[in-house]
């Protein structure tokens, strides 16, 4: 039997406060009487470390939210609301809760519950207009824990054959291309910041640990992070491939920058690549109006790989319209399909991965496998703004990190967003997450079927009132 | 053998303070009376302190001292002025402030059965969760149930509902022959353990009835232009049986007093009358009732709330002083008036400004209670002491009672008690307690140090004849005095030092203090604090022990919210520590100790959630 893929997760928690949802204000009024050090079963309220006859404020990274030291406290001293500082996180795409999720998620690998009951959006803009299939969500109990199993995340990418050619001897006559295998549909893309080298170090070695790449520039790859080259894509201009000849050398996977003129010369990229090493490529080109007419010429030309890169907010470039990223790969798909080429290539979509749901979705619009970026740095503990502008703040404490605590912490949260696409693929019923590729089936998108529903109705009386 | 060191061979359980500091806390009172005049005439540091927790103990604490003589002050609060918890000859000191735990409420019966050393505000919340309140309570909340029958008995809603006595259902007290009484008022033991001072008997136990929680309280002032028309007014009023709780009477000084501590202009500076009723029809038929009288000023209703809840901080004026003496004496209504303007040119004579404040009793008489400012750190204070007993003689010569014996008042039990009843007394005292050891030496006769010479200072006889002659020498004596010595000027802002001397040693810090709950020693309490900043900043030696002591708080500003002169505590409390910490370090250990202990106590998380 061959070895199960499994994540290692452990608790790794910093022990520092990162952002917390709420703040509890204690007033005036307390009587520093210790009752809410005796409620709080998470040990967040304690005596003061200087003065125990004091309480300290409290220390909101264990807090759980249960509210038992708001009810208790025999003053009511204490006062929770929404903390400012979390409020201001983030904006329209990355909600501040995110960030939380994500910070969560890297702290002990398991899957953070909030609230009640459905307190999550029902639909919204961008990825909240999915609904995934549920239909077999009974699994887990008929089948046990046992169920997760037999589900494989594995996918792989290059350029498949259409159909098998035989000579007439019954050999196989059709060349097979080159694939690489990844166990899990997710690769690490280049972070939207500046980071040292020790940190890039620890984002290929977590990457080693996930068994999946990191893709990197190849200007930012140093000698001691090259050791790691068999879990890193390089990316190059395509001028530079001869330059980064003995990076390309050792890849299996090397990601070429898209320039206008790949279109109609990839070919003679591609023999370029292909005379240094056997590395597949990947073309890493922007999201953008006509990004379809693009992807088809090159999968027509011989691409094996096209990595769609949308903006952090998962936002083609603008253009004469501007669409998300679900929409931008549900297009690219079906104009591949309608092609009758699309088994042929490999699509990876990145841009606005946020959320282990993203993975399920972005697969079911029809891509093979995501790339996630910004989440690996939130899960160090680094702040999104999206106002006044973009911003990423790294936390100065970051390089202070050992590196086995910042490579765990990548681990834990690939390996919660492993669970979640486990848990999402077996609430389908569906073992393989290649067969979930397209399958627009098994998802309801929610603008559609509000049209399908209202739109005739509202259309109807539209037309009556004229 | 020292006496504490036999005490404890059959001590058991029982709690003994024997350390010099710790007992000093229980050399005084209330009042601000310079050693010389207490040190030197008697022995007023005891021997020890025990702190019994039930009657078992208290008989064993009796029994011990009975067989060796030694004399027995029982104390509570020790709120109350007149000496009547200060050691003559040492002794034991028994302790009833921590005895005061909540026995059982009866809601059918309205009734509640407490400890002696219950606290009338405690008892208040505890019933208020039951619709019943107190009937009548003394102006000092915080003080303790026996020691407020054990001396005056009259307070606030008096007038409506009586003296303590009329509400005690019944009471357990214990004598030093060891005999257990449950007494009822138709005892005829009974009204020997009233208004006795701690002389016959320890009481231990009280039954008190209580009433129903009326829904709200309907408080007004009437303002009047002189003293006089204020009490003409009181006098038609008391007569009338009207359904007032208090029929209050307040002066001018009084009033101007309130506004300068307020900063604020709240009050008319005249006589005032204020009355408080439970519900909206007794207060209907009283204004209705007043109509007749005629046409009287009214002051905004805010205003008469105001006064009505500041009933329970009365020393609150200490802030403007530092130091407050005052006299107290039950007078017939229709003296009063003429006893004022007495005892404010009596005042004058001696520079200081009189303030009056009365509760009206009954239909006839009133309790006056005269108070006036001075400040206890100059010399002049020398004369200002007997101004207290002067005012007091000027009221017993118009047919006043004291309010109260204790040392300083002792002079005036004549006029309290006749020769008659004195010896009834004695007679009965001498049934119960032989040796004569409960609370010697004050009361009915006051002892003291040198063969008892000193006290004949305090021989109604003497004493009133040169008290007599001082009030009449008073326009001469007090006009020099303040011709040498200068007028007080009242105090505007408290620093640190002004605040330990503005400070009432009341005990309202104590009954609210969750420290002093679980470990009973009242050197940590606010009150025992202050006295140690006192000493720091009098440049006194003060041992590691007292330092390590003023650590042991929760911080829990209980003592500054109750502090009757609005002290800024916490700010005295960090001034304290950071001194002790550097003169003796920080007593981490003890602290942490200290903090189990009290997380352990079932008392303190009573405590904590009943305040909720």
């Amino acid at each position: 039997m061959p070895k199960k893929y499994h994540i290692d997760i452990k608790a790794t928690p910093l022990n520092r406060d990162f952002v917390s949802k709420f703040k509890i204000a204690r007033g005036e009024n307390c009587i520093n009487c210790g009752k809410c050090t005796k409620v709080c079963i998470y040990e967040a309220h304690k005596r003061g470390a200087k003065d125990p006859r004091k309480i300290d404020d409290p220390h909101m990274a264990l807090c759980k939210n249960c509210f038992r030291c708001i009810q208790e406290c025999p003053r009511g001293a204490l006062v929770k609301s929404l903390d400012p500082d979390f409020l201001a996180l983030g904006g329209s795409y990355w909600k501040p809760d995110m960030l939380l999720s994500i910070w969560k998620q890297a702290e002990d690998g398991k899957v953070p519950v909030s609230g009640a009951g459905y307190r999550g959006p029902f639909t919204g803009p961008g990825f909240d207009g999915m609904w995934t299939d549920m239909s077999e969500i009974v699994r887990p109990t008929r089948d046990g824990i046992h169920g997760r199993e037999y589900i494989s995340t594995a996918v792989d990418l290059g350029r498949k054959l259409n159909h098998l050619n035989f000579a007439d001897t019954g050999s196989l006559a059709s060349n097979i291309h080159q694939t690489v295998d990844l166990p899990i549909p997710i690769i690490f893309d280049i972070p939207a910041c500046k980071l040292s080298n020790n940190i890039m170090t620890s984002f290929v070695i977590s990457a080693v640990a996930a068994g999946t790449f990191a893709i990197m520039p190849a200007n930012d790859i140093s000698a001691d992070i090259k050791q790691y080259i068999n879990n890193i894509i390089p990316l190059v201009s395509p001028d530079k491939i001869t330059a980064h000849q003995s990076l390309i050398s050792g890849a299996r996977l090397v990601a070429i920058e898209y320039a206008t003129a790949l279109l109609n010369d990839f070919g003679s990229v591609k023999d370029s690549i292909k005379k240094i090493s056997q590395a597949v490529t990947i073309v890493r080109i922007p999201a953008m109006t006509g990004i379809e007419d693009a992807v088809t010429k090159l999968a027509r030309s011989g691409a094996e790989v096209i990595h769609i890169v949308a903006d952090y907010r998962g936002m083609e470039a603008p253009g004469l319209r501007q669409r998300f990223l679900k929409d931008v790969v549900r297009a690219v798909h079906l104009r591949l399909i309608e092609e009758r080429i699309r088994d042929e290539i490999t699509i990876i979509v990145s841009g606005g991965i946020a959320m282990a749901e993203h993975v399920p979705k972005a697969i079911i619009c029809g891509a093979d496998l995501i790339a996630v970026d910004i989440p690996l740095l939130v899960a160090l503990g680094a702040l999104l703004y999206e106002q006044p502008e973009m911003t990423i703040t790294l936390p100065d404490w970051l390089e202070k990190l050992p590196a086995a605590t910042v490579v765990q912490r990548i681990v834990n949260l690939m390996g919660a967003w492993h669970s979640q696409l486990l848990e999402v693929m077996g609430a389908m019923g569906i073992r393989e997450v290649r067969r979930l590729r397209g399958e627009t089936g098994r998802a309801i998108f929610f603008d559609e079927i509000d049209k399908d529903t209202f739109g005739k109705l509202f259309q109807q009386r539209e037309t009556a009132s004229i | 053998m020292r006496p504490e060191e036999e005490f404890k061979k059959i001590a058991g359980d029982i709690k003994i303070i024997a350390n010099a500091a710790e007992k000093e806390m229980y050399s005084h009172d209330i009042g601000d009376v310079p050693h010389i005049m207490t040190k030197t005439f008697f022995q007023t540091q005891p021997d020890f302190v025990v702190q019994p927790q039930n009657v078992d103990e208290i008989r064993k604490i009796l029994a011990f001292a009975h067989e060796k003589k030694i004399s027995v002050i029982p104390r509570g609060a020790a709120s109350w002025g007149f000496g009547g918890v200060i050691p003559t000859k040492g002794g034991i000191v028994i302790d009833l402030s921590p005895l005061r735990r909540i026995l059982t409420l009866d809601k059918k019966n309205k009734t509640i059965t407490v400890e002696a050393g219950a606290r009338w505000s405690d008892i208040d919340i505890l019933a208020k969760k039951d619709d019943l309140c107190l009937m009548s309570y003394p102006s000092s909340k915080f003080s303790t149930v026996a020691g407020w029958i054990s001396t005056g008995g009259y307070g606030i809603n008096s007038y409506r509902y009586g003296h303590i006595s009329k509400q005690i259902v019944s009471m357990t007290v214990v004598t030093p022959l060891g005999k257990v009484m449950k007494l009822t008022p138709s005892d005829p033991d009974f009204s020997w353990f009233i208004s006795t001072e701690g002389t016959c008997g320890i009481i231990y136990d009280v039954t008190l009835k209580l009433r129903d929680l009326p829904k709200s309280s309907y408080a007004h002032i009437f303002y009047f232009l002189t003293d006089k028309d204020a009490f003409y007014f009181i006098e038609q009023a008391a007569r009338q049986k009207t359904a007032a709780n208090v029929i209050r009477f307040v002066d001018a000084n009084h009033m101007r007093e309130t506004n300068e501590i307020m900063h604020a202009n709240v009050f008319k500076e005249e006589a005032g009358v204020l009355v408080e009723f439970s519900n909206p029809g007794d207060e209907q038929n009283f204004l209705d009732l007043v109509k007749k009288f005629g046409n009287y000023e009214q002051s905004p209703g805010y205003a008469a709330t105001y006064l009505w809840n500041e009933r329970l901080f009365g020393m609150k004026a200490k802030r403007l002083g530092p130091t407050l003496l005052a006299s107290e004496v039950i007078l017939p209504i229709s003296a009063s008036a003429k006893f004022i303007e007495k005892a404010k040119k009596l005042g004058s004579n001696y520079g200081v400004e009189i303030c009056i404040d009365s509760y009206i009793l009954d239909q006839t008489k009133a309790l006056i209670m005269t108070t006036f400012l001075c400040d206890s750190r100059k010399l002049k204070y020398y004369f200002h002491m007997p101004l207290v007993s002067m005012l007091t003689q000027t009221a017993v010569s118009m047919g006043a009672q004291p309010y109260g014996l204790g040392i300083w008042n002792a002079a005036f039990v004549n006029h309290l008690y006749t020769k008659d009843h004195q010896s009834q007394f004695n007679a009965y005292k001498a049934t119960v307690d032989p040796y004569g050891i409960m609370n010697p030496g004050k009361f009915l006769r006051v002892n003291s140090k040198f063969m008892n010479i000193p006290a004949l200072a305090f021989h109604p006889l003497f004493f009133g004849l040169s008290m007599r002659l001082l009030i009449l020498l008073s326009p001469i004596i007090g006009r020099i005095a303040t011709l040498l010595f200068g007028r007080d000027k009242k105090v505007d802002s408290l620093d640190l030092e002004l605040s330990t001397h503005a400070c009432a040693k009341c005990g309202n810090c104590i009954a609210v203090c969750p420290a002093y709950l679980v470990t009973r020693n009242e050197a940590l309490t606010a009150k025992g604090k202050v006295a140690l900043a006192k000493k720091l900043i009098a440049g006194e030696t003060v041992t590691p022990e007292e330092a390590a002591t003023a650590f042991m708080c929760m911080h829990c500003r209980a003592c500054e919210e109750i502090c009757q002169t609005n002290l800024d505590l916490m700010t005295l409390w960090d001034a304290l520590e950071r001194r002790l910490e550097a003169n003796f370090g920080r007593p981490d250990d003890r602290i942490k100790e200290f903090l189990k202990t009290v997380d352990g106590s079932k008392e303190y998380w009573d405590m904590v959630e009943r305040n909720s």
